[in-house]
């Protein structure tokens, strides 16, 4: 047990908190331990139970708020308060004190990817050489894989109906995904564009609550999308990318406000209306569906994705609890980024390892990046449980599925 | 203000509130219209299994204000109706009622539920809470007012087979709505509440998961009048429930869904539902409620709560539950993943969960507020102005219930009767100027005749005589002794029975009736009215149940039902031979009212009762008026106290219908109800009809944390003076519950945690840099209040729950303050510098009330706060007649709560004052003084203080004696007898059982 001395208590810390937050929701806390009881993690780990970490800052303990490892461990899955009946959210207060951190102090090489973004444009560097290479070579693989010759990337078009935003991963990592994703949009036939300037629709500001870094990184994106005059913007699957897009829109942008959806919605639409045709019996693997945070309890898009799989998947499992009441991957908040809690990480992924179990599911379809990062760790972590399902996004699957329109 | 005022009343709603509001009023001699959205009055204590603190039947308590209500000459009960229209001012309103269609006549229907076994149509029950089906034609509920069915038109097939099936011709399919227009004088608001729908919380699965059930559900489930018929089962399989779990604060405390308040009684029905559903299982059945802070902090409530933990094991958990989960193996059963105190994560599982859900405003109230103008709270509660009790912004519009503000029953009926006290202030000009008496023949002088009985036999429809053969048993009763006619009737209580009945009691020179037909809870008042209408002596009569207790229980054996019905009958004959008329004793009322207690309830009392024209006595043991609450600098809500008190007291001192005797007490109490005198101990002698306890409470002086050993140590009264002085104190800390919620003391105060709350706020106003720490045990701010704590909270006010078994430990050190106490969130101790420390320190009964109790012959419980006649449904009265409390005289209360108090008292008083002369009821015990042997038991025994010795003899005062028989029962020398309930007769119908006739 522990003295804490009034006279260290600071009044005014509150104060501090509140202009960060813009509100004082958070000290109508009423200690109730509602957010214990949601927080997936609250037991997985010591430093983990967000009731406590509030408590020191209605306590007005400033400095143990500052030391607390909660303030990092937190994946910012806003599970805990999504319900909270005094509107706390842990989430905003989380990221509103790391954005009083030295950007120098900041754990992990988060700092590193936000310069490099602003720097390059993109959240891994990708010279801008490089990017165009790739380009042309997904452009060639496509030609010959779809008999076209003539198919060209629609590079930078004015006009364009949609504007296509990516995570950088889609071009370092999986270009053979971003050509899986080009393929099912040239299959529909939609009048999109890819930016040869601005294309990285991800923010790991979302995660450092550095607001300077965080327009530096996503105005000029959306400034793009404005000077090529599209109608919407659609998001790669990445919750990140997605929650940067939405709530970056909603908080920072000045100008007149567009339309910014997931490409599952975009994908639905598509099959909804014939232009998109996918075999019902393509996959009859057991499949469940993960829920990014940032995607379906921050930004509410839960229900397309699943009818969606509905149209091309015969054994659907959905995970309990799911939607918007999921578990975080066990990586969210900038985990990736942040090599040092990697044993938090490992641990806390040991309740979506349980969970995936459960189904029985031998296809995980991970509609994110960092969470498909996340499930690849835990499959090695895991290897004999977790590590006997697959992981893949929602587009390598569905191109199991697609049936290529007739030649015209 | 209209000049012209109307003597009526209209009431919206017909629940616990209206009912107890229209009784008042039509006692105190005002015109009532009761008006109700439903097909019968109620509200929703029909639907509840039992009440806390006292586990009494629902129903039971409710019934006899059913009863009364419904057959009270001067209340027209309107249901199905709704309010469309107010016009006019207060004193003179207009009203337009929009009354839709039953389709069943009231008066031909019986009851007798033919209709509804035709019915083909099942229709969910809402009054089961959907948890069983009814017909599309049904009566809500079995002791149902108006005692008749009605037609769900939006579920009826209109295929007429319930027309086919009533004998009584009583339904009329082509039955339109009317309009109709009442004047009245002024209106009560009690449209009651809706229970919140948890469809909106889907975390917690109900709709979902069938084992998910709301409280009011729960309650139906208990009932023995519910779906189950009282067994514990769960919805899912019918299975026993082994283990239980109740989620508290279920859309109440939630700002998410702007339902910020407290609903006040969930978390006392939640205990109590978990001792009952103890008590319902053999296997023993575990029980938690999960819950935030333990609100039990009305009358008797906290012992119940130590009651249900200590000795009926209930287990409580302070953890708000974030979700509820079909179970792992099980999917019928409901896990439930929760942090303890500690933030400990436990999973469990239940095979239920109970959903305490909280109050909110019906839709269809607000929408009637706002169309009459009514400004309501952010939560649309229609809150009464501030100390009013029961004001609207609208002269001559009252709010009662629960639509003014979560609130349980007794606070229900209290508000209730203030609102009707508030209202007679207003309309005492047309008092009596719209009722009216019903005028009976003088009665028939039937002594030293030979008895002369006529039987007349119930079919019921075919209720009886489908089973029992009702020709078979008149002509059996014709035979029996002393009987001169015996006839059968389809239906001996249609009107034209009643008239034939009326014609064969003259015809025949009846002095003596028997009617075998169905319940005399319902129908003796009705063929006891055909008597004297005959001029027969209302006491003359006999009544036998042959349907309840016969044709409905013995279907399958008519032969033996027939049999049993002849037994009955010729019990009820032999009895009726000796049945004796009663004379019903008058004795008449001093119209002045006598109020003990000079503070703010007192004062209260006294300008509510002398603004309707009553003499009024006041009096005060202090030299001046106004009592603790003087020293209060403001009320709860920041109420200017001071200028509300001055403004009253020199109402008071002004008013010439009050006096005032300060610096005097009660010396002497001679006489009973509506003659009573009083001598003060001056002397005087004063003469009222009524009195009023009013005496308030005291401060407990604290013997805790040092108190007394410092300046800086203050109770919380002391620190409202000081305030001012304390401009650069820095560092405050309350300290809850001194003195209250402890052995000796093991009540709840009440008013302390919102009266810390509000003290706390104000400090942080002042100075948003101070350090304020509340430690508390649970913090009571029930209903509106919960917002003070709410902003508390948010000023940055710092709550620290502590143990009761790890209190806080005060300390002085080298002249520091020190409070140390364990923060339990975090688990470390917590040590405090304080400044100023503030008790929150007990309220106590005021030390007169021993005395008083005595003289006065009324109960004190064992805090030593003066007893009720009933905790649920009689707050303000004593069981003795005439006697009313009012304040903290009954219990600690806030000023609110006082003054609403206060005017019921003054309005349970005008039952009595509005008087001229106090009627005895009916059956009264009588003593043979030549066999009283002054041994006291009777005075002794006598819960209404009836008995008094006079002449070495004991004498019942009959207007006091209510009939209940206990002195007759208990006296040992059988000196005294119950009027027609006599050992005589009771032997008499016994013989006629054995008789054997021919």
């Amino acid at each position: 047990m522990e003295t804490i001395q009034s006279s260290q208590l600071n009044p005014g810390f509150r104060d501090r908190v509140a202009g960060l937050v813009k509100n004082y929701d958070f000290s109508q806390c009423l200690a109730c331990g509602m957010c214990t009881g949601g927080c997936p993690y609250s037991d997985i780990h010591e430093n983990n139970d967000p009731r406590k970490f509030l408590r020191k800052i209605n306590l007005g303990m400033e400095k143990e708020v500052f030391e607390d490892p909660f303030i990092w461990y937190c994946t910012m899955c806003e599970r805990c308060t999504i319900e909270c009946p005094m509107q706390v959210n842990i989430a905003v207060v989380v990221r509103s004190l790391r954005g009083t951190w030295d950007k120098d102090k900041i754990p992990g090489y988060m700092q590193t990817i936000a310069r490099e973004h602003i720097e390059s444009g993109n959240q891994m560097n990708v010279s801008q050489v490089d990017y165009e290479e790739t380009l042309e070579w997904i452009q060639d693989e496509l030609r010959e894989e779809l008999g076209d010759p003539d198919y060209t990337i629609p590079l930078d078009k004015k006009g364009a109906k949609y504007f296509y935003g990516f995570n950088a991963r889609d071009v370092k990592i999986y270009a053979n995904e971003l050509q899986t994703t080009l393929k099912l949009f040239y299959a529909a036939g939609i009048d999109y564009t890819i930016s040869t300037r601005r294309w990285d629709a991800t923010n790991i500001a979302l995660f450092t609550g550095q607001n300077d870094d965080f327009n530096a990184i996503s105005q000029p994106i959306w400034e793009e999308f404005v000077n090529l005059g599209c109608e919407q913007f659609i998001v790669t699957e990445c919750g990140h990318a997605f929650r940067s897009m939405k709530w970056g829109q909603r908080t920072f942008w000045k100008g007149e406000m567009f339309p910014i959806r997931h490409i599952l919605e975009l994908l639905l639409d598509l099959v909804k209306d014939g232009s998109l045709k996918l075999d019902p019996d393509a996959v009859t693997e057991v499949v469940t569906y993960h829920d990014p945070c940032n995607t379906a309890r921050k930004e509410g898009v839960w229900q397309s994705p699943r009818e969606l799989i509905r149209t091309f998947v015969k054994n659907f499992v959905d995970m309990n609890p799911n939607g918007r009441w999921n578990y975080c991957c066990g990586a969210g908040g900038g985990g990736m980024a942040m090599p040092e809690f990697n044993e938090k990480r490992k641990a806390k992924g040991r309740r979506k390892v349980d969970q995936v179990c459960a189904t029985g599911a031998q296809i995980v379809i991970v509609p994110c990046h960092n969470c498909m990062d996340q499930f690849n760790d835990l499959n090695k972590w895991y290897p004999d449980t977790k590590g006997k399902s697959k992981n893949v996004h929602m587009c390598a699957l569905m191109e199991r599925a697609l049936i290529m329109p007739e030649k015209k | 203000m209209s000049s012209d005022k109307t003597g009526a009343v209209m009431v919206v709603g017909a629940g616990i509130a209206g009912i107890q509001a229209s009784l008042d009023l039509a006692e105190s001699g005002y015109y009532v219209y009761l008006v109700e959205r439903s097909s019968a009055i109620g509200g929703t204590m029909p639907m509840l299994d039992k009440t806390f603190p006292t586990n009494d039947c629902s129903m039971c308590i409710l019934s006899p204000k059913l009863v009364d209500a419904g057959r009270h000459r001067n209340i027209k009960v309107v249901t199905l109706a709704e309010v469309r229209e107010v016009a006019g001012e207060a004193g003179d309103f207009s009203v337009t009622l929009g009354v839709q269609p039953r389709y069943v006549d009231p008066d031909k229907c019986k009851s007798c539920g033919e209709c509804a076994d035709a019915c083909p149509q099942d229709v969910p029950d809402a009054y089961n809470q959907g948890l069983s089906e009814r017909k599309a034609v049904f009566k809500l509920y079995a002791q149902a007012f108006p005692n008749a069915y009605t037609v769900d038109k939006e579920n009826c097939l209109d295929c007429g087979a319930c027309v086919d099936a009533c004998q009584a011709d009583a339904i009329d399919h082509g039955m339109e709505g009317e309009t109709l227009r009442v004047q009245v004088g002024s209106i009560i608001m009690a449209p009651g509440f809706t229970a919140f729908d948890p469809k909106a919380l889907e975390y917690y699965g109900y709709g979902r998961l069938p084992n998910v059930v709301t409280s009011l559900e729960f309650e139906r489930i208990l009932s023995a009048s519910g779906p189950y018929a009282g067994h514990l089962k769960r919805p899912s399989d019918g299975r026993e429930p082994q283990k239980i779990a109740w989620i508290q604060c279920v859309g109440s405390r939630n700002r998410r869904i702007e339902h910020g308040y407290c609903s006040s009684v969930c978390c006392m029905y939640a205990v109590k539902e978990a001792v009952i559903a103890k008590e319902h299982s053999a296997a023993g059945l575990d029980t938690t409620i999960f819950f935030m802070d333990m609100r039990t902090y009305g009358k008797g409530f906290e012992k119940y709560y130590n009651r249900a933990r200590d000795e009926n094991g209930v287990r409580f958990v302070r953890s708000r539950i974030y979700e509820v989960r079909p179970g792992a193996e099980d999917a019928e059963r409901l896990l439930i993943r929760y942090g303890d105190e500690q933030g400990v994560l436990r999973y469990e599982e239940f095979d239920m969960v109970v959903l305490s859900v909280g109050m909110e405003p019906a839709a269809d109230a607000v929408t009637l507020a706002r169309k009459m103008g009514l400004p309501l709270n952010q939560y649309n509660f229609l809150e009464p102005a501030p100390l009013s009790g029961v004001a609207t912004a609208k002269p001559g519009i009252y709010v009662a219930g629960a639509f003014a503000g979560p609130r349980d029953i007794p606070e229900t009926v209290t508000q209730a009767s203030a609102a009707v006290g508030e209202s007679g202030l207003l309309l005492a000009e047309a008092r009596g100027t719209m009722v009216s008496e019903r005028e009976f023949p003088p009665e028939r002088d039937v002594a030293g005749e030979q008895a002369r009985i006529g039987v007349f036999v119930c079919n019921c429809g075919i209720n009886i005589g489908s089973v029992v053969n009702v020709p078979e048993v008149v002509e059996y009763a014709r035979k029996l002794p002393n009987v001169v006619l015996a006839e059968g009737n389809l239906y001996s209580c249609s009107q034209d029975s009643l008239v034939a009945m009326g014609e064969a009691i003259a015809a025949n020179k009846l002095n003596r009736v028997v009617v075998a037909s169905c319940s005399p809870r319902t129908h003796r008042p009705l063929f006891q009215e055909t008597l004297r209408e005959a001029n027969l002596n209302p006491e003359l009569f006999e009544m036998t149940n042959i349907r309840d207790q016969c044709s409905w229980v013995h279907q399958a054996e008519k032969v033996k039902a027939t049999a049993k019905a002849r037994d009955l009958v010729r019990m009820a004959v032999a009895k009726a031979a000796l049945r004796e008329p009663v004379r019903r004793v008058s004795v008449p009322v001093t119209k002045a009212a006598l109020v003990v207690g000079g503070g703010v309830a007192g004062l209260t009392s006294a300008l509510t009762l002398a603004g309707q024209g009553y003499q009024v006595h006041l009096v005060e043991k202090e030299n001046s008026l106004g009592g603790l609450a003087m020293r209060f600098s403001e009320g709860l809500r920041g109420e200017d106290t001071g200028s509300c008190l001055r403004e009253m007291i020199a109402g008071v001192e002004s008013h010439p219908l009050i006096t005032v005797y300060t610096g005097r007490e009660i010396a002497g109490v001679a006489g009973y109800v509506g003659n009573v005198v009083t001598t003060l101990t001056d002397g005087r002698e004063i003469r009222h009809g009524v009195t009023v306890l009013a005496t308030g409470g005291e401060a407990y002086s604290p013997t805790e944390y040092l108190y007394g050993r410092d300046g800086r140590i203050l109770t919380n009264l002391e620190l409202d003076e000081k305030l001012a002085e304390l401009a650069g104190a820095k560092t405050f800390v309350f300290i809850q519950c001194v003195g209250s919620r402890e052995p000796g003391r093991p009540y709840c105060s009440r008013v302390c945690c919102s009266n810390s709350v509000k003290t706390a706020l104000k400090l942080k106003k002042e100075d948003p840099g101070r350090q304020v720490f509340i430690l508390y045990r649970d913090v009571r701010t029930y209903g509106i209040l919960e917002e003070l704590y709410e902003e508390a909270r948010r000023s940055g006010v710092i709550f620290v729950r502590y143990d009761v078994d790890d209190k806080p430990v005060v300390s002085l050190e080298d002249g520091r303050l020190k409070v140390t106490v364990t923060e339990p969130v975090l688990g470390d101790r917590l040590v405090i510098d304080a400044d100023i420390l503030s008790l929150a320190a007990a309220i106590k009964p005021a030390a007169a009330n021993t005395r008083l109790s005595q003289l006065f012959k009324v109960p004190l419980n064992e805090d030593g706060f003066f007893l009720e006649a009933h905790l649920k449904l009689r707050p303000v009265d004593f069981a003795s007649d005439g006697v009313f409390m009012a304040g903290v005289a009954h219990a600690p209360k806030n000023l609110e709560e006082n003054i609403a108090q206060a005017k019921a008292a003054a309005g349970r008083a005008c039952t009595i004052l509005a008087k001229d002369r106090l009627e005895s009821h009916g059956v009264v015990a009588v003593v043979d003084p030549a066999k009283c042997a002054a041994c006291l038991t009777c005075v002794r025994l006598c819960p209404y203080n009836a008995p008094r010795i006079a002449d070495y003899a004991a004498t019942i005062e009959a207007v006091l004696c209510q009939g209940c028989g206990t002195c007759a029962g208990e006296c040992p020398n059988k000196a005294i007898t119950l009027q027609s309930y006599n050992d005589k007769t009771f032997v008499a119908s016994v013989d006629g059982l054995f008789t054997e006739v021919s």
